[in-house]
């Protein structure tokens, strides 16, 4: 089967297949020549989304209307980051006691701040130091009970011994990150995957603790990262395994281990 | 902070002056906005986005109002003119001149007359001019009002602010001096006269079916008049000169703006401008909550005509766009909320109204 012109290969081409999936979605199957002239198979997965909005004809006629003024030269899509900025979320409390709700409101926004900076490593309660815990007698460090601790005279102290970082000495298991199985890390996403999606994909290599997937916060678009944590750590590597470099939605995903958080 | 009560507004700075007036048009899809900055600039009100400017003005614009099909845009400008813009390109069609600053346009609720207010300045008579507009070709127009309607005073009682009544029928100005005055549109007779604030009217805005109207005033007050018994139905107080107020649509809201004068700011007590948009209860005359944002005095405010977002123009040269969350649409008063209760009770057991005899 072989061919000297454009014509005849045009001629040559069998008419695009479209395969109806019934889950929504279609596959278009389709041929073409690349510049080798080789015949290539193009197999397609396609979902239409339809949204219908009703607009008045009126509004629909100026959405149309072109630019013009000191916006003429402006031919970019969308609103000029110059002229229109979106800001940070306000809040708005309507209420008749509005001002006493704005107060409580603030103070609420003020004591969650500072809990998030200052935690007891006695009794992780807030409101005061470690250094000042009422229960530094009674508990060990970080809610571990005193008698897991290792006593300081465990060690041979004093003048001229080595230091020894905590983190390294005997019994410090208290330190060490509670999750070990650190989170995956999926790259070059398809828009169209959702959480749903992915929970769906890991769940076949075992149970998963979290799975996000990452979105524009302006927009809602997905930005194509998602992280996912596993409950073990032969699970993530399995998952890692299984999907790295694999097609999703046409598009082929990368899976990599994520970088610890500082 | 839960999502319901949380917005995020957009920031318009396409403005470089202080914001003189802002408008939405009848559909709500589109902002006009007027500043000290000579250009007019109109907006997507969905996203915030400039469509174009109007350029053409050589000094401050302080009004501007735009037709019911949005076909063309009328400003009034203290370059001593008026213009009618073609509203789709910015293209100049009319220009009309005075002998003193346009402070004021408006054009009738049927788009068939339009008003300039001519400031009281440069030795002319502040002056409510009314022109019968072509609409055939919008291009010619008549340089001569049908109606003039002067002022009976020096310029301590001079008209500030004007604006239309239902069916174009009278016409409403507010003074200097903090009485507002109710005319004839068609005779340009003068049928009543209040003085309602103890300084100078700022704003006058109608009802969406302009049956009545809340105006605004420098002495920190503002109040709700019906149009045709010209009776005070509302007060709202607040605590800094209020230099423009808006009857919302759907909720029974009044908002009101304003702030701190730039030139008082030195010689008055008090740590914070108070630039902040108050949110009154129409009927209940009671603030129920404040929109902050602005770092200068607002000068302007509009609401988008169902009554979801609206938009505000500030002495800082930026327009903040606000679109309402649900906490605003869901607020009600407990005896709103009891009298919905008791209604839908009924409704739905209407032997329970009865009474035994």
């Amino acid at each position: 089967m072989s061919f000297t012109n454009w014509v005849d290969a045009g001629t040559e081409l069998p008419a695009p297949q479209v395969i109806d999936n019934n889950d929504g979605t279609k596959t278009v199957i389709s041929y073409r020549y690349n510049d080798q002239k080789k015949k290539i198979k193009v197999t397609q997965k396609i979902k239409l989304i339809e949204t219908t909005e009703t607009v008045n004809p009126l509004v629909a006629k100026r959405m149309k209307w072109s630019r013009f003024g000191l916006e003429k030269d402006n031919k970019n899509i969308g609103p000029a980051t110059t002229t229109t900025k979106i800001l940070e979320p306000v809040t708005l409390i309507l209420s008749t006691t509005w001002k006493a709700d704005e107060e409580k409101e603030q103070q609420l926004a003020k004591k969650n701040t500072a809990r998030s900076v200052m935690k007891c490593r006695f009794c992780g309660n807030s409101g005061h130091y470690s250094a000042k815990c009422p229960y530094k007698d009674t508990f060990g460090v970080d809610g571990l009970p005193k008698s897991e601790v290792p006593a300081a005279s465990d060690k041979p102290s004093g003048f001229g011994a080595k230091y020894v970082p905590s983190g390294l000495r005997a019994g410090a298991n208290g330190l060490k990150p509670v999750n070990e199985v650190p989170a995956l890390r999926f790259t070059n996403l398809n828009s169209n995957v959702d959480t749903q999606t992915l929970q769906q994909l890991v769940s076949k290599f075992g149970p998963y603790e979290r799975v996000s997937v990452l979105k524009n916060r302006d927009t809602g678009e997905p930005m194509g990262v998602a992280f996912v944590n596993m409950l073990t750590k032969k699970d993530a590597e399995a998952v890692m395994e299984g999907l790295n470099g694999k097609g999703l939605f046409n598009m082929i995903i990368s899976v990599e281990w994520a970088k610890p958080k500082k | 902070m839960s999502s319901n009560k949380s917005m995020r507004p957009i920031l318009l700075t396409g403005h470089e002056r202080p914001l003189t007036q802002v408008k939405y048009n009848r559909e709500g899809d589109l902002i006009f906005s007027v500043a000290k900055d000579q250009h007019v600039c109109v907006w997507y009100s969905s996203n915030g986005e400039r469509l174009g400017t109007y350029d053409g003005h050589k000094g401050t614009v302080w009004s501007v109002d735009v037709s019911l099909e949005t076909e063309f845009v009328v400003t009034a400008s203290a370059d001593f003119s008026g213009i009618l813009w073609n509203a789709e390109n910015g293209k100049i069609l009319y220009t009309w001149n005075f002998n003193s600053p346009a402070k004021r346009c408006e054009l009738s609720p049927d788009n068939k007359f339009l008003f300039f207010l001519t400031d009281q300045a440069m030795g002319q008579v502040g002056t409510v001019k009314i022109f019968q507009l072509n609409t055939s070709d919008l291009s010619k127009q008549s340089d001569e009002p049908v109606l003039e309607i002067l002022n009976k005073g020096d310029a301590s009682i001079k008209p500030t602010v004007a604006a239309w009544s239902y069916g174009g029928k009278y016409i409403i100005t507010g003074h200097a001096d903090g009485s507002i005055t109710k005319y004839d549109a068609t005779t340009g007779e003068e049928l009543n006269r209040v003085k309602a604030f103890k300084e100078t009217v700022t704003d006058i805005q109608t009802s969406s079916d302009k049956t009545y109207f809340v105006a605004s005033s420098k002495d920190q007050t503002s109040r709700l008049y019906d149009i045709d018994t010209f009776e005070l139905l509302k007060e709202y107080l607040s605590d800094a000169p209020v230099n423009s107020a808006c009857i919302t649509p759907v909720k029974d809201f009044v908002l009101l703006g304003g702030g701190q004068d730039a030139k008082n700011v030195t010689t008055t007590a008090g740590g914070e401008g108070r630039f902040d948009c108050k949110i009154f209860h129409k009927i209940f005359e009671d603030q129920i909550g404040r929109i902050k944002g602005h770092f200068g005095p607002i000068n302007c405010l509009s609401t988008h005509p169902d009554g979801h977002s609206f938009v505000s123009g500030g002495e800082d040269g930026f327009m903040r766009l606000h679109h309402l969350p649900k906490s605003y649409l869901d607020f009600q008063y407990e005896v709103e909320k009891t009298a919905e209760a008791l209604q839908h009770q009924n409704n739905e057991n209407p032997d329970a109204l009865k009474v035994d005899a």
